[in-house]
């Protein structure tokens, strides 16, 4: 496969990964609240996550170990076990939130209740898993993926003025409802800068055998994907800015959202958003429930693979599937799938330092890393923003949930 | 040999490249008047568990009573066995061999489910 | 008593105070902001009813679509009437909510309608 195909691959895999039903709910929130002024958190989580993103590839590619595997290694064991509970606490709530995304999908379009369909699309992810590869995984859903490209269109047809969009791209205090302000802007952070992405980026890269001839496809690709990604999600943004921000309409059901690109785009854009909205949030659970067994299996150094067989990597597989049961039945009792998601992303948000921090000095070990280790600027930023991103949601959750 | 930098927490992989299983504990062998030697090394049971803190075993020990293969015992393979120590340890052995809690799982569980 | 002086003296006397002043001080606030949060709201609601409605006569979105939004805003208007705060929100708020639901239902039973007309 030519290093420009590999390219093209890596970065539609990465848009399909970025909107998801954590980045759709925190940008349509943050528009429809806050106009503009948010921007800077999208933008901020897309620089942060591209970093995470280019070092997971190019760990795996030189060290050919995957986080965990290194984690483990290197920092022993209880360390690692530290990082996969909350890990699995952590996914099991944004993998509800995805079933949710993709139930609601489906209620929009059939008008059956997403309660029923928690259990029949919990079932298709699992067959995905069961019976695909990981080739089938990354190029077909996240193909399909390319669906969220819609939103730019929607943004693009509202023309939006391009002075206000530079004025929200600087980070700006909220002179209205505060708590709420700092509370979307943590779940914007911590929808970009969701960990399951770049552990599963860097399983990925050793299931596709990458080695040290890769790291510049590897840069490319996070570069771009990512970017793509935040735009893609800043478009979001965009379109309830302009579309709810004036009404006064702030969602608090998803089924709201589909008001978005139905304005711009008529009975299609209705249509393109349950499509996008059941894509994305298929794309998402795949990775979130393949990234679980993952940090399970690497960690514990069980066999493991998607190419594999179920029943040559059956631990590895037990993992996926009594996670994607126990969440399909979860979400039967009806949680509102909005408001799972923006907690789940603002927690996400509160043990960034502790995912980030043991990441780094593997980043900086040559033993790992030999000559290839991190400068000065990928530390920088992403050490800022993980911090920065960590005391915001220490402050804000507590006061959301005691007054929300 | 700097054991904890070396060879603990260091992936066992069997002569087929199949996964066996972290190294999760060594054995000493102390000798007379030399320095102590790596006799064999250790994988599952419950000694993940034990290294986390005691109690957590006692834990995992009370949460898997009556299931499983017959033993819980670690898997103890002979140092004689390593072939090579790089990115992984290497050991002269059929993972399928020794490969009890997976089997089981396999056997069980997901071997159980169609088209496994 | 002998409990509440030890507790004065002791370590977890400094961050109990901050955190009970705190709750306090969320305690106070939080009648006026649930009012403004109920009146929030209500008008989101009322501006989503009546988007729906537009959107459903301009053949925007399909009538089970509707129907889910006429729903969803029923049941925040009945959520919101059973909060005490709800007598404190603006009386004009509160009808806009009642006749957005109304114009919605009525949008979707003429589309209705019209579909039974040969």
């Amino acid at each position: 496969m030519s290093k420009l195909v590999q390219i093209a691959l890596g970065v539609f895999t990465s848009i399909g990964g970025f909107l998801e039903v954590g980045a759709i709910a925190t940008t349509a929130q943050a528009g429809a609240a806050y106009g503009f002024q948010l921007i800077w958190a999208v933008l901020l989580g897309t620089i942060c996550v591209t970093f995470l993103v280019e070092m997971s590839g190019r760990l795996a590619a030189v060290s050919r170990h995957t986080i965990k595997d290194a984690l483990r290694e290197r920092f022993g064991p209880r360390i690692y076990m530290i990082t996969l509970v909350s890990d699995v606490i952590i996914n099991l709530m944004v993998l509800a939130a995805e079933i949710g995304g993709m139930s609601l999908a489906l209620q929009l379009v059939t008008g059956i209740s997403f309660r029923w369909w928690a259990i029949p699309v919990g079932l298709l992810t699992w067959l995905v898993l069961w019976k695909g590869s990981f080739g089938l995984i990354e190029k077909g859903v996240s193909l399909l993926g390319m669906v969220a490209l819609v939103f730019l269109v929607a943004a693009f047809r509202l023309k939006p003025s391009l002075a206000e969009i530079g004025q929200g791209v600087l980070p700006s205090l909220p002179t209205d409802r505060p708590l709420h302000y700092w509370f979307i802007a943590v779940g914007i952070l911590g929808a970009a800068i969701s960990p399951y992405l770049f552990y599963f980026y860097s399983s990925g890269a050793i299931e596709d055998d990458w080695d040290e001839s890769h790291i510049g496809v590897n840069r490319a690709v996070a570069v771009i994907g990512m970017g793509f990604g935040g735009l893609l999600a800043t478009s979001v943004l965009i379109v309830a800015a302009m579309l709810f921000h004036p009404l006064g309409i702030e969602p608090d059901r998803f089924e709201q959202v589909a008001l978005l690109l139905s304005e711009p785009l008529g009975r299609l854009g209705f249509y393109l958003f349950a499509a996008t909205l059941f894509i994305c949030c298929l794309g998402a659970a795949l990775e979130l429930a393949l990234a679980t067994s993952y940090s399970f299996a690497q960690g514990l150094g069980w066999n493991w693979g998607e190419n594999v067989r179920p029943r040559n990597a059956s631990r590895f597989t037990l993992v996926y599937t009594v996670m994607i049961a126990a969440v399909s039945i979860m979400m039967v009792s009806g949680i509102n799938p909005l408001e799972l998601t923006l907690l789940s992303m603002a927690l996400t948000a509160l043990v960034l330092p502790l995912v980030t921090f043991p990441f780094l000095i593997l980043m900086n070990d040559p033993d790992y890393v030999g000559d290839q280790g991190n400068g000065w600027i990928s530390n920088t930023a992403v050490i800022a923003i993980s911090v920065l991103g960590s005391l915001l949601a220490l402050v804000a959750i507590p006061l959301q949930l005691m007054g929300g | 040999m700097d054991i904890g930098r070396e060879i603990l927490d260091q992936q066992l992989v069997d002569r087929t490249g199949v996964n066996i299983g972290k190294i999760d504990g060594v054995v000493l062998e102390l000798r007379d008047g030399l320095p102590p030697r790596v006799a064999a090394v250790l994988t599952g049971g419950h000694l993940l568990a034990r290294r986390l803190h005691p109690r957590i075993e006692a834990w995992t020990r009370r949460l898997t009573r009556g299931w499983g293969p017959r033993s819980h015992d670690p898997l103890r393979i002979p140092w004689s066995k390593v072939t090579k120590i790089g990115v992984d340890v290497r050991v002269d052995v059929d993972a399928h061999d020794v490969l009890s809690w997976e089997h089981w799982v396999r056997d069980r569980i997901i071997g159980r489910i169609p088209g496994a | 008593m002998r409990c509440g002086r030890a507790l004065m003296d002791s370590r977890w006397a400094t961050p109990l105070l901050l955190i009970s002043m705190m709750l306090g001080l969320l305690g106070c606030s939080s009648a006026a902001e649930r009012a403004d949060r109920a009146s929030r709201t209500a008008q989101s609601w009322t501006a989503t009813a009546r988007r729906t409605s537009k959107a459903l006569a301009a053949g925007a979105v399909p009538r089970v679509y509707a129907v889910q939004m006429l729903e969803a805003a029923l049941q925040t208007k009945s959520q919101l009437e059973q909060r005490p705060e709800w007598r404190s929100v603006a009386p004009e708020i509160r009808s806009h909510l009642a006749d957005a639901a109304r114009e919605l239902a009525s949008s979707i039973h003429e589309g209705s309608d019209s579909m039974l007309e040969p």
